[in-house]
């Protein structure tokens, strides 16, 4: 592992620092004493390894400037990751590992710390002055696993752990002389299963003896049962016979009465108590008698008191109705004021409303008016009508003003175009102008092939002059002929690509081609003039002279036809003769403008005739809608003149539209409603004012039919008259009560006598069957018979109880005869003396019958093997879980064995690498004055061996070459460690202070070796050994703080 | 024979005594059927399990009664005319009460049904051990110890077959009693000898009643009873048939396969058929599961429910008790490394069994796994752990036992412990040697050997 970078949030002096530029091999930070060196040191300490507790003393290094106590490193592992290990103070923030990428890789220090704990590390890899003083820290324990461990290659758990975890397994499972573990739990769980099975064992034995006991215990418990109950059965007799013996002696003297009592014949049952009775309804009956006859009396005198009024009577049906139809006639006349009220009033609503719809309208009017659907829809209809014909008006109005208005934006464009329209030019017409054009054209083409013609033809000239005299000269030398033909081909092709050109409206192509073609012919001419001259063989060319002369003429005559042309093309042109190119130029572009202003006119001109034709369709538009107009006009008096030839009929002002005889409809039918309702009040009135009077005659004819005085209103005649009525009516209810009265008793008074007839002869009857003339008589006899009775049932009664207590019937004379011998009072006492052995046998019986209990528990037991064949294979069991342990156990002993022959091993052979390294550490050191370094096998003594022989004590050197000594075990440690493990950074604390320079220089120079293996990062506040340092490792770091 | 591979119950092996008739079944008139049966060894625990349920404790406790009640059972259904045990009835010399209970009520049913009994004690039930004095059932002959005793089928006045037999009178007989045995009376009917001896090898049983099956052959019987071992087998197949029936159940892993009893006919004129008929209740399984390729320890559960499932299918609605031992390499290897990991595994397999027609019990997970690593290399490492390595190879080859023994004796010399603890052969302590050193490489590197 390599610190590449040390960030600090807040720790000591420092806050939000950053040391970035570590060399992954020597990194030396000079700086001043306080200037944070060995704050640095332990702020690399504590993010690797954590944060002590505050509880703890010593400096915490709280951050001094600010910030939250704690940052991070970054560093490199051995197999080249990155990783940032963060760490603060807060416990919620613990180790986080993150990778490159900023991705949480755990919180396990060895991801990048290898095996190293804390302990391991400040004592071997970052320590100052004072660890470096005292080896003690180097034997530490932990220091010497973690050495152990790194020289065992261990990664998962040091060897000295295992051997203590291998101590206690084994001491899990067994360890002589302690009970509580597991072999001897499981030897104990086995003893008890087997004690438990030889108990079984051993009973087991027993099984025939309690076989033989059970039975024998049964047999005596029967017979104790079979004694009990023959016990049980004399004292259940003779206790039988206690009970009833006074039954016995009841029977004896019932016996005795009996034979001693005289006794009627017969006797009714009950007698005396039916005599009793009879003589009580006797009686009865008898009173009621009295008391019907002296009520009737009463009655017959109250009834003969009441007087009735039959008049009243007769009246009765007409005093019912007037009663009845009093409150009626009362509300009519309540109501009547009322009525008179509500008719004034819908007289005023109906006069109203008449007056509205039209101040001439009367009554007869109104009723006469028109309401119904039919009418109402008629007026509808004209309204309707009348409201279409507005509606098409309007929109026909709107459509000619829309008309009008285009007219008029039309006319005024087309005003606005004519003036736009170029002026001062007079344009040719388009045939003339394109037919300038096209002559322009065509002259702008045949002028330069004018020119050239000219131009050929000068050229001829000079040529034929030439040629005539060279023509000579070569005639001489070579005869050449060529045909003529071709070169009139080609000025034939030529003229013809003109006309092409013409044709096809090409001019300028053609004229080109013509140019082209013409040149190339006068060429060929000339060449074949030429080689005629030459070549004697040519009949054609007599001369050169003849030939060019030949072509001057047909030149002459092309360019004479080709001015011909010219000029009358030029002459369309407007030109006076052949024209200039110039002028030709200047003839385009005033063509050109004409053309544009010819173009433009005829836009304008266009344009202005298209909107006169928007214009006279516009106008035509116009005129058909004033036609319609005019139709709806016409529409619209017809209907309107219909409209007021039915107001007239109808009666109405003839002003009035139909909205407004919409609104009369619905006012003649209010005014209507409101007439029908004062007619059927009127009516109501006159119907109340009659009932009134009828009820008053009524009334009258009754106050005079019963005699009664009239009280001055019919409500109060009808009163006097209704209780009158009641009067009498109630007399003569009491009377009829009275009649009904007197009706019932005596009715009463004859059943009474009836029933005192019949039950004196069934007294009579009664006494008869007691063989009596008279009561006395009759109780005497009533008396005896009871006795007789009362005899009979004692005796029965104990007979029944006798036999009961025989229980059988066939032995009960010998039960009767047993009694007539028994003395009553031995008895008892034989029965106590039962009673006692009965009791005694109880006992013996039930302790038997525990004693059975328990042999047939344990027979069963013996019989019921589940438990012992379960014992038995739970022990099997436990003897396989014993052998299982046991084996575990010899396991983990042998284990043991082969740890520590390995632990041997490693300190016989692989401990000295440590040493052989520390030894090449110290002698170069020392300068050669110590070669070796030795650890006796068994002690933690250090020996150095000088060079010359002698072996040292660590101890008795002197302190500086202990530091040095104790520096090259470290190294030694450093260098063996990372051999096996993850190799991680050396942070030295200013360790070298007690060197002399030599000695310095030689430790800086193995600082500096170390470097190649280790990261080194070194603190110190002396420039001469951090110079020492950069002379040993040119390439190291330095950091100043 | 009974296929020793595999398991089909309910299956008969038909079996052809017969010569000089091969093809000739004997027929129905004079044949003589019965059941022969030896070694129930009633009460008998099982033993070499660990820790079970009470449930299943009881299951298994009946065990040896269910396969003696099945056999009575089958000579009810069967209609047979005796059943004949050879031997070793109860467990031990103290009879327990509750076993001779239940051979006097099976006897009963069997008297009940018109069936007799012949019965031989063996080695492990002699006649001087101990009974309580029950009576025997009507029908229930015991032969006596001091000779071989003759007894008539179905009486002295009507024989149609003859029962010779001798009981142990004490527990250790040492002397050869089938030479005791008097020869095939010419007027004899079909003769079955009956004797709990050891013929031939004796296959790891205590070699008590030796003698050969020339002795047994020579006495001219139709038919030879045997009973001592415990694996059923036919040492000779006629003239005359010499058959160990084997014990009806068996009661440890030593005693896997089919057990049961024979079904025997015989004719008048010595052809017959024997036919093993399987009456075991319980049976015993071992397996052995690779762990090579398993990922984690779900794996390894699904694998043995799996074996499970297939032993279950294939029980025919038995009850097994099966071992599991895993071997191979692979990083289930790390979890079963670890301290009650096999338990929690035993726990998790054995969850939901219950005593069910058709069980599979797991008696035990045996850890034989190894590490995934290759061992030679890590061999070669140059620090503790290959030390560990090399220091296993060197006590293996020169075999020194000494200082372990001497470590040992510590605990395997226990006076108290001797009794119970099996000694530790060399074998045993090469065994553990490997053990300890998978032990200590769990510990010291897991699986980050290499």
């Amino acid at each position: 592992m390599k610190i590449r970078g040390i960030h600090i949030d807040g720790f000591g002096i420092f806050h939000n620092r950053s040391l970035s530029d570590i060399s992954p091999h020597l990194t030396i930070v000079l700086g001043d004493n306080e200037s944070g060196k060995s704050t640095l040191l332990v702020f690399i300490r504590r993010v690797l390894f954590g944060f002590p507790s505050k509880r703890k003393g010593g400096n915490h290094y709280e951050p001094l400037n600010g910030g939250e106590q704690g940052g991070r490193i970054e560093i490199t592992t051995d197999s080249g990751r990155e990783y940032e290990v963060l760490r603060h103070e807060k416990k919620s923030k613990g180790l986080l590992i993150q990778d490159a990428e900023g991705i949480s890789a755990g919180n396990t220090l060895s991801l990048v710390a290898g095996g190293a704990d804390q302990a391991f590390f400040e004592n071997v890899f970052a320590f100052g002055l004072g660890e470096l003083e005292s080896f003690d820290t180097l034997s530490d324990d932990a220091v010497q696993n973690r050495l152990m461990s790194a020289g065992a290659g261990a990664t998962k758990i040091p060897v000295p752990e295992v051997q203590k975890l291998l101590d206690k397994r084994i001491e899990e499972y067994y360890k002589k002389g302690t009970r509580k573990t597991r072999v001897p739990e499981i030897l104990k769980q086995i003893s008890e299963t087997e004690g438990t099975l030889s108990t079984i064992s051993e009973t087991q034995h027993e099984y025939d003896s309690l076989s033989t006991e059970q039975r024998e215990i049964e047999a005596e418990t029967e017979r104790l049962v079979a004694e009990k109950r023959e016990m049980e059965r004399s004292l259940r007799r003779n206790e039988n016979i206690i009970q009833i013996w006074d039954e016995w002696v009841t029977v004896e003297e019932t016996e005795e009465t009996l034979s001693s009592l005289g006794m009627p014949e017969s006797f009714p049952d009950d007698g005396i108590h039916q005599l009793d009775m009879a003589d009580a309804e006797i009686g009865h009956a008898e009173e009621r008698v009295r008391e019907r006859t002296k009520r009737l009396g009463e009655e017959v005198s109250e009834a003969e008191k009441i007087t009735i009024d039959e008049q009243v009577f007769r009246e009765q049906d007409r005093i019912r109705t007037l009663e009845k139809t009093l409150p009626l006639r009362e509300a009519d006349c309540t109501s009547l004021p009322e009525i008179n009220a509500d008719l004034n009033v819908l007289e005023k609503a109906f006069t109203a409303l008449l007056k509205s719809i039209d101040p001439r309208w009367t009554t007869e009017t109104l009723l006469s008016f028109d309401t119904s659907l039919p009418a109402q829809h008629r007026v509808l209809r004209y309204q309707k009508h009348l409201e279409e014909i507005s509606t098409q008006k309007a929109s026909f109005n709107r459509e000619l003003q829309q008309y009008e208005s285009l007219l008029s934006s039309e006319n005024d464009a087309i005003e606005r175009r004519s003036g736009e329209l170029p002026a001062g030019i007079s344009t040719p017409s388009e045939e003339d102008l394109q037919a300038q054009e096209h002559a322009l054209v065509e002259l702008t083409a045949a002028l330069p092939a004018l020119e050239q013609k000219t131009k050929d033809l000068s050229s001829l000239r000079e040529d034929a002059a030439k040629r005539a005299d060279t023509f000579r000269e070569q005639a001489a030398r070579t005869k050449v002929h060529l045909p003529a033909w071709p070169g009139y081909l080609m000025a034939g092709a030529a003229v013809a690509g003109l006309g092409i050109g013409y044709v096809t409206d090409a001019l300028l192509l053609g004229a080109l081609f013509c140019a082209v073609l013409s040149i190339a012919a006068l060429v060929y001419l000339k060449a074949a003039g030429a080689a005629s001259q030459k070549s004697p063989g040519f009949p054609e060319e007599e001369t050169s002279g003849a030939g060019i002369s030949h072509l001057i003429h047909e030149k002459r005559e092309e360019i004479t036809e080709l001015e011909n042309r010219v000029r009358r093309l030029a002459e369309r042109c407007g030109f006076q003769g052949i024209p200039a190119s110039h002028a030709v130029s200047e003839r385009r572009i005033e063509l050109l403008d004409l053309r544009k202003a010819f173009e433009k006119r005829t836009a304008i001109t266009g344009e202005i005739a298209h909107r006169q034709q928007t214009i006279t369709g516009l106008e035509n538009k116009i005129s058909v809608l004033h036609g319609k107009m005019g139709s709806k006009d016409t529409e619209e008096e017809r209907v309107y003149a219909e409209w007021q030839k039915w107001l007239d009929g109808a009666g109405l002002d003839l002003s009035l539209s139909p909205s407004s005889v919409e609104i009369i409809f619905t006012l003649s039918e209010r005014a209507g409603e409101k007439y029908r309702e004062m007619h059927a009040l009127a009516a109501k009135k006159e119907e109340k004012i009659r009932a009134i009077d009828a009820f008053s005659d009524e009334v009258t004819a009754a106050i005079h039919a019963c005699s009664i005085s009239p009280r001055g209103s019919p409500a109060a005649d009808v009163g006097a008259l209704t209780e009158a009525l009641e009067e009498q009516v109630a007399r003569r209810s009491t009377q009829d009560g009275h009649i009904k009265e007197i009706e019932r008793l005596r009715r009463e008074a004859r059943q009474e006598e009836e029933i005192i007839a019949v039950k004196k002869r069934e007294r009579r009857n009664l006494l008869e069957s007691g063989h009596a003339g008279t009561r006395d008589e009759f109780l005497n006899h009533a008396e005896a018979t009871e006795m007789h009775k009362e005899c009979i049932r004692r005796r029965t009664e104990a007979e029944h109880r006798l036999k009961t207590a025989a229980e059988n019937p066939a032995v009960y004379d010998a039960f009767l005869e047993e009694l007539r011998q028994t003395d009553i009072h031995e008895l008892a006492d034989i029965n106590a003396t039962i009673s006692s052995r009965v009791k005694e046998i109880e006992g013996e019986i039930t302790i038997l019958q525990q004693r059975h209990g328990s042999v047939a528990h344990r027979l069963r037991g013996m019989e019921n093997e589940d438990e012992a064949v379960l014992l038995r294979m739970n022990a099997a069991a436990l003897t396989g879980d014993l052998n299982d342990a046991a084996r575990q156990w010899a396991k983990l002993v042998i284990a043991r064995i082969m740890l520590r022959k390995g632990i041997e091993k490693y300190e016989k052979e692989r401990q000295p690498a440590v040493f052989r390294e520390a030894e090449r550490y110290f002698r170069s050191v020392t300068g050669g004055r110590y070669i070796r370094v030795i650890q006796p096998l068994g002690s933690d003594r250090i020996l150095v061996e000088d060079r010359e022989g002698r072996r040292i004590p660590a101890t008795l050197l002197s302190r500086g070459t202990a530091e040095q000594l104790y520096l090259s075990l470290r190294f030694g440690y450093i260098t063996e460690y990372g051999n096996h493990d993850e190799h991680l950074p050396a942070v030295f604390d200013d360790i070298l202070v007690n060197f002399d320079p030599d000695r310095r220089q030689r430790s800086c120079e193995a600082i500096a070796e170390l470097s190649e293996t280790n990261q080194v990062i070194f603190f110190t506040c002396h420039p001469d050994t951090a110079q020492m340092l950069q002379s040993a490792r040119p390439d190291a770091q330095l950091i100043e703080l | 024979m009974p296929d020793n591979q595999g398991y089909l119950s309910g299956i008969r092996y038909l079996i052809h005594m017969g010569a000089p008739h091969e093809h000739t079944l004997p027929s129905p008139g004079n044949e003589i059927r019965f059941i022969h049966t030896a070694d129930l060894h009633l009460g008998t625990p099982f033993t070499g399990i660990s820790k079970f349920s009470p449930e299943f404790g009881k299951i298994l406790a009946d065990a040896t009664y269910q396969a003696f009640e099945e056999i009575v059972s089958l000579a009810i259904r069967e209609q047979v005319s005796f059943l004949v045990i050879s031997g070793d009835i109860y467990d031990s010399e103290e009879r327990r009460i509750y076993g001779q209970l239940v051979v006097r009520k099976q006897l009963q049913r069997l008297s009940d049904a018109g069936i007799r009994a012949y019965i031989v004690f063996g080695n492990h039930d002699p006649l001087n051990g101990w009974s309580a004095h029950i009576s025997w059932p009507e029908g229930v002959h015991v032969m006596g110890g001091d000779a071989p005793e003759v007894a008539y089928f179905p009486s002295d006045d009507d024989r149609r077959a003859v029962i010779v037999g001798m009981s142990f009178a004490r527990k250790a007989i040492s002397e050869n009693l089938a030479i005791q045995f008097p020869q095939k009376g010419r007027d004899w009917p079909v003769t079955i000898g009956l004797l709990h001896c050891t013929a031939g090898a004796g296959n790891g049983h205590e070699p008590y009643a030796p003698c050969s099956v020339q002795d047994l052959a020579a006495s001219g019987y139709d038919y030879w009873a045997l009973g001592h071992i415990h694996t059923p087998v036919v040492l000779r197949e006629n003239q005359p048939a010499i058959i160990y029936s084997g014990n009806p159940q068996g009661r440890d892993f030593g005693e896997c396969g089919p057990r049961g009893c024979y079904l025997v006919t015989l004719s008048g004129n010595g052809t017959g058929v024997h036919e093993f008929i399987e009456t075991c209740q319980i049976r015993w399984e071992e397996h052995e599961i690779s762990i090579e390729g398993m990922e984690d320890t779900d794996a390894l559960i699904t694998a043995i429910e799996d074996a499970i499932a297939d032993i279950r299918e294939n029980s025919g609605e038995k009850g097994t008790i099966c071992r599991f031992t895993l071997t191979g390499r692979g990083p289930v290897h790390a979890v079963l490394a670890r301290d009650k990991a096999t338990d929690d595994i035993l726990d998790a397999v054995r969850e939901g069994e219950c005593p069910s027609p058709g069980f599979v019990l797991t008696e035990k997970l045996i850890d034989r796994t190894e590490h995934p690593f290759d061992r030679e290399s890590v061999a070669c490492r140059t620090d503790i752990v290959g030390d560990i390595i090399q220091i296993s190879d060197l006590l293996m080859q020169e075999g020194d036992t000494d200082t372990m023994q001497g470590a040992l004796s510590e605990l395997y010399n226990n006076a108290r412990m001797k009794r119970y603890l099996e000694e530790l052969t060399g074998d045993d302590i090469g065994a553990l040697v490997r053990e300890a050193e998978t032990y200590l490489l769990d510990q010291l590197v897991g699986d980050d050997a290499e």
